[in-house]
């Protein structure tokens, strides 16, 4: 079996990272991917971690104003990136703050556990900010990088249809 | 969260110094957009110990055009080449491929050339590079060479890359206006590896096949183009295509090389195979769009 | 009965109240939960079907540092066996030395970080001696290797017999009698949150986050398993729960229980952490079945007599008998049948055990039911609807355990669904659409129907009292708090017990909180959010609570609630509490019955074999829609969990060894993949006397199942 002992694992490295805005130091692992920093080093944790391979996409976030799976990219190969997380998308107080996506998902009822949630808001402002009106198909198509479990993706199409008529 | 994988983080300024890493660094891999590298580090199957990232080097981002070919560097993602209107009119089918990997999250990132050195058995850009004739431009610090891409795949996951090589860009020659194209693939859902995928580039004069190159790819060792049926369709009447190709005598020419698996065992695959390619030869021929429902 | 007032609230549509915290990304779930004195435990599972541990040698991980505790099979040696139902055999382990399939807990690291438990809990060395596996459930039936001493002929709990009439004799003179045989897979839930607990044993309690349907259920079973006093284990629901489509609904040995020992060990809270790959791979899936249908009819398509065999597989620790239970009531209910004899056993076999997941049983059996009458009414040449329609039962017969019933939607769900889907009765309705250009090899359309039913609450198929109680209190500020013991998993029950309470207390529903603060501080809830009973039966203990706050509230300020002002509150001083206990218990001997008609049509790629589903309409008696949104969001999810329970989710195994338990390998439905769905909520036959229901559709069957990979008619 393996040997590994912890005084093996690699050195840590540093690196510089925009997020939402606001530029971080951070120290991480160098196989830290930009999820595990996201969330352990900066504490945002409404980016979430579901399958870890870039299939379920409740990890999205924008880097560059492209649609990301966090799970997927190296943290200390995002220096000079600019990274928008749910946080930076959805703002941080009630209602009044809320984003038209985010208000959208509220209203068509796209919402149920929500732990999917995040990674499609955040997935929606990539392609409206591509595409404003989308059809329900180029919605759907759009939406290949997330997977929601509970709502059989209707109702998360609607709120995409419906932020889409409102940008 | 999964463990992290464990390895020394290399980012080179230049394709010189990247070189150097690779020479110095036998158990290393070269990071470019990182969708399946990553992916498999944290599922344990792959565990190098130097990665290289491209993400800072400098001189590996560019599409050269020329009359007669595009060249497409290392870190070209296939969402720019998916919508890249000069590649989009000249080489549609490589734009029709590059849009049906994964889903647009992973096309922002994953490479052309990232993809091809990958070798996965499910890769959309193999047939179409394949069927495209597309050269590789490999680089080591001893040298440069330049191979085809149909010679790059040794099978699943392995390529015939030396060791301190890193393949800098594909060359892909412009097929002229005459080559009519079609890329089709089959997944069980929307955003998977392919299950099959068959690229098909064909020219018809009058009612007749003057010159076909079909390149078929999924559950095989390595994509292939299918020469013996190549041959055969030349010069065949039109309408005697899809009879010829759904025949499927060809599949003898592949047998050694089909993968089954639970869900597509290899008595569906010879079934499935001819069929499929016969439709996407058809669809050629018909001068379909790239779009499938 | 408490009869539900039709207010303002209920029937319109409204956003979730927790809704904001969701699509913020503010609500913490339990993989978000933190603190400084978290530490992290992972889990050594095997890697035998069957084995027998004869070493652990963790002496290497145990002087990494950071590591702070490995446990092994000793550490629960003292305790007694895991017991997820009353009726299960006593066999479950927290960490066992004769693991009984691929990813059973045989130990476990604690550590400082995830990482580091993980990288600990891969690097502890175990010695196995591989044991022949059971890997069938035939094989299992045969016995020949006994997996259990405590469960003679491997039983993986009772038989389940049930007869009415004389189903061979009445067989025997049918005009025609159809025998099929079907199998069914392995489904997974597959949440997308990874399944989690946080466990903190500290000055004699044990504090327990985790993800579940069911507080106080899991309460006594962690006691037990413990051997503790059920009043020292406080079961919290986590702020927002990633789901668990039933996944949940009871304890995982190697989960809750292991983080408590593994918390009292090192004196500081642990977290567990499943990854992806154990929470589909190592947690429970829907039960595999094998079942036999023979049905005798009539040539006018009347139904005499049927019966019934299935054998379930119930993989290491599953409980098949709830889950025939289940099944039995359905396929007994739905058809009207004079003759009929049922009988199902469940097995243990070396593979993931089997649970709860979206309406247990009822999927297996409809799919085997539904797929024979297709073939019986192709057979006799009449439509399916037709079929379908002659048989149905309704107002007025009766159900298993001998409850009329009262109301029932069937025949307006499939009128209903059948006009809205456009059905065109005819012998065979596949057809090949116009021959496309584009397609040599072709495309074939067809439609297909298919009819669901399930149960609401959990009358007579568990040991467990059906009930609910609640209790209302008027705080200061003039709002309302409704305390209750269920959990809102994601289906939005929290939601639709506001709209039921603001109407019964005559306020807008932003002036009432209803809550669930734990076991130690909510009323007493035997059951849990499961078997679609938490708007039945817990709906009507809110409705029942917040009439009575209502009335006390009358009383002692001689006004309603609406216009009771703070002033007022003030002026009549010092009160104590003004609360009131809300309860609820059905009096029927059956569950709530509830019934849909699904319609769908699909194209079937002649190269290819791939099924695509063009358009789907579910018509679904639901009683009364209290919140459209949450309604047309169950249904939408319970057709999708259903359309890939047709064609494309199977885990699959290879001798025992799971062979694709990620996001990749294991094929759930994208939204590219999905139809259109068309929603006829309430399609029955009005609001049931009574019935108060938000949610529905947990049970779609896709009728273009022929077409599909995963299950199979032998």
């Amino acid at each position: 079996m393996t040997s590994m002992d912890v005084s093996a694992t690699s050195m840590d490295v540093s690196a510089t990272i925009s997020v939402n805005g606001r530029s971080h130091e951070i120290d991480c692992q160098p196989g830290a991917t930009l999820l595990e920093v996201l969330r352990t080093s900066l504490g945002l944790t409404g980016t979430k971690f579901g399958c870890g391979i870039g299939y379920c996409g409740a990890c999205t976030v924008l880097v560059d104003g492209a649609a990301a799976h966090s799970c997927c990219l190296l943290a200390a190969t995002m220096q000079g990136r600019e990274i928008t997380t749910i946080e930076g998308v959805s703002g941080d107080g009630p209602d009044p703050s809320l984003g038209v996506i985010s208000e959208a998902f509220l209203e068509a009822g796209a919402v149920q556990c929500g732990y999917c949630t995040p990674g499609f808001v955040v997935a929606i402002e990539a392609l409206l900010a591509e595409n404003p009106d989308p059809s329900e198909a180029e919605v759907r198509r759009y939406l290949t990088g997330n997977i929601c479990r509970c709502s059989g993706f209707a109702a998360i199409v609607r709120a995409a249809l419906r932020a889409g008529g409102r940008r | 969260m999964s463990a992290s994988p464990s390895f020394e983080l290399e980012r080179p300024r230049s394709v010189e110094e990247a070189l150097d890493l690779l020479a110095a660094h036998p158990d290393s891999r070269l990071l470019a957009g990182g969708q399946s590298l990553v992916p498999l580090m944290t599922m344990g199957l792959a565990a190098p110990a130097v990665v290289v990232s491209l993400d800072r080097c400098a001189g590996v981002t560019g599409i050269e055009t020329e009359s007669d070919r595009v060249t497409i560097s290392a870190m070209v993602t296939t969402r720019r080449i998916e919508l890249d209107p000069d590649i989009g009119i000249r080489i549609p089918l490589l734009a029709a491929a590059a849009a049906r990997v994964g889903s647009p999250h992973v096309r922002n990132f994953a490479t052309l050339v990232g993809n091809l050195c990958h070798a996965d058995p499910g890769s959309d850009l193999i047939p179409a590079a394949v069927c495209l004739d597309a050269d590789l431009e490999v680089r080591s610090n001893r040298g440069r060479r330049q191979m085809p891409v149909d010679e790059l795949i040794d099978g699943p996951f392995t390529t015939s890359l030396r060791p301190g090589e890193m393949a800098m860009a594909v060359r892909i020659p412009v097929p002229d206006r005459s080559w009519r194209y079609r890329y089709r693939k089959l997944v069980k859902r929307a955003g998977d590896l392919a299950l099959a995928c068959a690229a098909v580039l064909i020219r018809v004069e009058d009612v007749t096949i003057v010159e076909a190159r079909l390149a078929v790819g999924g559950p095989l060792r390595r994509a292939v183009r299918v020469r013996g049926l190549e041959t055969e369709l030349r010069d065949t009447p039109v309408i005697d295509a899809v009879d010829i190709v759904s025949g499927g005598g060809w599949i003898e020419e592949l047998a050694d090389g089909l993968l089954g698996d639970h869900t597509a065992p290899v008595d569906y695959l010879t079934v499935m195979l001819p069929r499929f390619l016969a439709a996407t030869v058809h669809e050629a021929v018909m001068q379909a769009d790239g779009t499938e429902p | 009965m408490t009869p539900v007032t039709p207010g303002p609230a209920v029937g319109r549509a409204v956003a979730r109240v927790d809704g904001w915290a969701k699509v913020s990304g503010t609500a913490t779930y339990l993989t978000d939960m933190s603190g400084p004195d978290m530490t992290h435990a992972a889990v050594v599972r095997s890697e035998h079907p069957r084995a027998r541990v004869v070493g652990i040698d963790a002496s290497d991980v145990q002087a990494w540092p950071g590591v702070l505790a490995v446990l092994t099979p000793d550490d629960g040696a003292g305790l007694p066996p895991v017991r997820i139902f009353a009726d299960s055999p006593p066999i479950a382990r927290i960490l066992t030395s004769t693991p009984q399939f691929v990813g059973d807990a045989v130990a476990a690291v604690v550590a400082e970080t995830e990482t580091l438990a993980r990288q600990a809990a891969a690097a502890v060395a175990v010695d196995y001696e591989p044991l022949p596996a059971v890997l069938t459930a035939l094989q299992a039936r045969a016995a020949e290797i006994e997996l259990h001493p405590e469960a003679p002929g491997n039983r993986a709990g009772p038989p389940v017999n049930i007869a009415r009439g004389d189903a061979e004799a009445a067989l025997a003179g049918c005009d025609r009698v159809f025998r099929d045989s079907f199998t069914t897979q392995r489904q997974c839930a597959q949440t997308i949150e990874p399944l989690a607990c946080v466990c903190h044993w500290t000055d004699g309690y044990l504090d327990v986050w985790t993800h579940l349907d069911s507080m106080f259920h899991f309460r006594d079973t962690l006691a037990e398993a413990l051997a503790v006093d059920p009043e020292r284990v406080r079961i919290h629901p986590p702020e927002a729960l990633g789901a668990t489509f039933g996944l949940k609904n009871s304890l995982l040995s190697s989960l809750e229980p292991l983080a408590a020992l593994a918390s009292r060990r090192v004196g500081r809270p642990v977290k567990l952490t499943l990854s992806p790959e154990e929470s589909m791979a190592a947690t429970v899936t829907r039960h595999r079945a094998h079942i036999d249908l023979v049905t005798g009819v009539n040539h006018d398509g009347t139904i005499v007599a049927r019966t019934a065999a299935v054998l379930l597989d119930s993989g290491a620790y599953g409980w098949g008998y709830v889950v025939a239970l289940s099944m039995a009531g359905k396929w007994a209910s739905l058809y009207r049948t004079e003759h009929l004899r049922f009988s199902a056993v469940s097995v243990y076999t070396n593979h993931v055990p089997g649970g709860a997941y979206r309406s247990v049983g009822t999927a297996q059996i409809h799919f085997a039911m539904e797929s024979q009458l297709d073939e019986i009414a192709r057979s006799l040449g009449i439509d399916p609807v037709e079929l379908r329609r002659r048989n149905l039962i309704g107002v007025g017969d009766q159900l298993p355990f001998g409850t009329e019933i009262r109301s029932f939607g069937a025949l307006a769900c499939l009128d209903q669904g059948a006009t809205a889907f456009g059905w065109e009765p005819a012998a065979d309705r596949v057809r090949r659409p116009d021959r496309r250009p584009i397609d040599p090899i072709g495309r074939s359309r067809g439609t297909g129907m298919a009819m669901g039913m399930h149960h609401a609450g959990l009358t007579g198929l568990t040991p467990i009292p059906e009930m609910s109680r609640c209790q209302a209190e008027l705080l200061a500020d003039g709002t309302v708090e409704i305390t209750v013991g269920v959990v809102d998993k994601g289906q939005g029950s929290l939601t639709t017990l506001t709209l039921v309470a603001a109407d019964e207390l005559g306020l807008a529903p932003d002036r009432v909180r209803v809550a669930n603060l734990g076991t130690a501080a909510v009323p007493f809830d035997p059951s849990g959010a499961e078997a679609s009973r938490t708007t039945y039966v817990m709906g009507r203990a809110v409705a029942d609570g917040a009439r009575r706050l209502r009335e006390t509230i009358r009383d002692r300020f001689g006004s309603d609630p609406a216009e009771l002002t703070a002033a007022e509150m003030a002026a009549s001083g010092p009160t104590g509490p003004i609360r009131a206990q809300g309860y609820f218990e059905p009096t029927d001997r059956d569950p709530l019955p509830v019934v849909g008609a699904h319609f769908c049509e699909v194209e079937v790629d002649h190269a290819t074999g791939c099924v695509r589903v063009l358009r789907y309409v579910a018509a679904q008696d639901v009683g009364r829609v209290i919140n459209p949104l949450g309604c047309a969001g169950q249904m939408e999810g319970g057709i999708h969990h259903g359309l890939g329970y047709a064609l494309t989710e199977e885990l699959l195994h290879d001798e025992g060894f799971p062979l694709n338990p990620n996001f990749m390998g294991y094929k759930v439905l994208m939204a590219s993949d999905m139809p259109a769905i068309e929603d006829r909520p309430g399609g029955g036959s009005g609001p049931r006397r009574g019935a108060v229901r938000g949610q529905g559709g947990r049970h779609a069957r896709h009728p273009g199942h022929r077409c599909g990979r995963g299950q199979r008619r032998s």
